[in-house]
């Protein structure tokens, strides 16, 4: 239920932030005069980007009140380019949100098992099954 | 610690249990169930379940109830890889020639080739005509879950369980892991990460295994040809399933939608590219290396 609460209150924040930096990036930007006097308008995009932010309380627990900070990053086309959920108080990443939000690329080269230690198994992806090689050297001649 | 190895659903099987002795019993009732569980669900026993709508017309079926909870979760992989991964994949592949007398290679090139439908409706199978499924990347898992339990059943509290690289541990008898070293995908004798395998379920997938030519057993359905962004993965996860179920996903899902795996699997990940990148889950407890 929190779960599907946070996640309506994440898609509402959004829509409201959305809104606003439309309303003040673009709207502005690109309101032309209406008036019978034509004067020429000279339209000015945006040179930089912006954030623009929100903070939203929800309860984190029964009986225990979190905010979170959602930050929306606007490029120079009023487009939105990045949401960053921050914890209002100390404008980290919440520790509880790196599991979802986050996954580390790295790279591996990987050890010799043979200079490992101590090892009770491996995990390996499964040998051929009989079956599979029933029809193997049939698919290799047709290649 | 004792061990007993055997050959089961085309691979290569040990039981490890913290225990003076192997009970004849409890070998007898596992090798009972694994063979039964293979004549079930292999898609190469044409009397099994999975093969058991070739000659059906469009309809609802009733189907067992371990059948049906493959298909659920098969569903729900379907749903998260946008449609990439689909058991009906089967008649696919049988169609453009894989266990055929046709050419594999004509695959790729019958952009035409019909994918079967089918979904659940309640309990019931529907599909729009004939179909078989491939319940690989999601079987092997549960029947490993299943032999555990009958380790346990017979008084074993403390064992591992590997059916052919995927495994399911408890504790050993000391109250320490077991120390479990990851292959690195494609090169045998290289590990990626060391694993203290707790309580836990591991699966490792590659796209080396299975090869033939230039192609490999993990299909895409949707482009009609092999996977290649991802060449292999590991999952942890409370149980061997849920880990084998989360390597299906993390090969057929964009990288986008693997939180949404890892919520739904309550699992971890490890997963190779082919660029050499490997993308690991903030909560992998294993050492890499």
């Amino acid at each position: 239920m929190f779960q599907i609460k946070k996640g309506v209150l994440l898609v509402a924040v959004v829509i409201v932030v959305s809104a606003f930096a439309y309303y003040e990036y673009a709207v502005k930007i690109l309101q032309i005069n209406k008036s019978d006097d034509v004067v020429p308008v000279v339209v000015t995009p945006l040179t930089q980007e912006k954030k623009v932010s929100a903070v939203a309380t929800y309860m984190a627990t029964e009986d225990k009140e979190d905010s979170l900070r959602f930050v929306v990053t606007v490029d120079t086309n009023g487009i939105i380019t990045n949401l960053a959920t921050l914890d209002a108080k100390t404008g980290q990443v919440p520790e509880k949100k790196v599991s979802f939000n986050e996954q580390v690329s790295v790279m591996i080269k990987g050890k010799k098992l043979s200079e490992l230690t101590a090892i009770d198994n491996v995990a390996k992806s499964s040998l051929t099954t009989k079956a599979f090689n029933g029809v193997i050297d049939e698919l290799k001649a047709q290649l | 610690m004792e061990a007993f190895s055997f050959t089961g659903l085309g691979t290569k099987w040990s039981v490890l249990v913290d225990a003076e002795s192997f009970q004849k019993e409890l070998k007898h009732s596992i090798l009972c169930y694994v063979e039964d569980f293979e004549n079930r669900f292999s898609r190469f026993l044409p009397q099994s379940e999975v093969n058991a709508f070739r000659e059906s017309s469009a309809g609802e079926y009733s189907v067992s109830r371990e059948f049906l909870q493959f298909l659920t979760v098969a569903d729900k992989l379907r749903v998260l890889t946008s449609g990439v991964y689909d058991p009906a994949v089967a008649t696919l592949l049988e169609n453009a020639g894989y266990g055929a007398k046709e050419n594999i290679r004509s695959l790729a090139e019958r952009e035409n080739t019909h994918l079967p439908v089918w979904s659940l409706s309640g309990d019931k199978l529907v599909i729009d005509g004939p179909i078989a499924f491939d319940l690989g990347g999601i079987g092997k898992g549960y029947c490993i879950d299943r032999v555990a339990e009958r380790v346990r059943s017979f008084g074993c509290e403390h064992f591992l369980v590997d059916g052919g690289g995927d495994m399911v541990a408890t504790t050993k008898a000391d109250g320490s892991p077991y120390r479990i070293a990851v292959e690195y995908p494609g090169k045998l004798d290289t590990a990626a990460s060391l694993i203290n395998l707790s309580n836990q379920g591991l699966a490792v997938s590659d796209s080396f295994r299975r090869r033939f030519g230039k192609w490999h057993h993990l299909i895409d359905v949707q482009k009609k040809k092999p996977v290649e962004q991802v060449i292999g993965c590991a999952a942890l996860a409370e149980n061997a399933w849920m880990a084998d179920c989360m390597t299906s996903g993390l090969f057929f899902a964009p990288v986008t939608k693997y939180p949404l795996l890892t919520r739904e699997f309550n699992a971890e990940y490890l997963v190779f590219q082919s660029d050499g990148t490997t993308f690991v889950s903030a909560g992998w407890s294993g050492e890499l290396l």
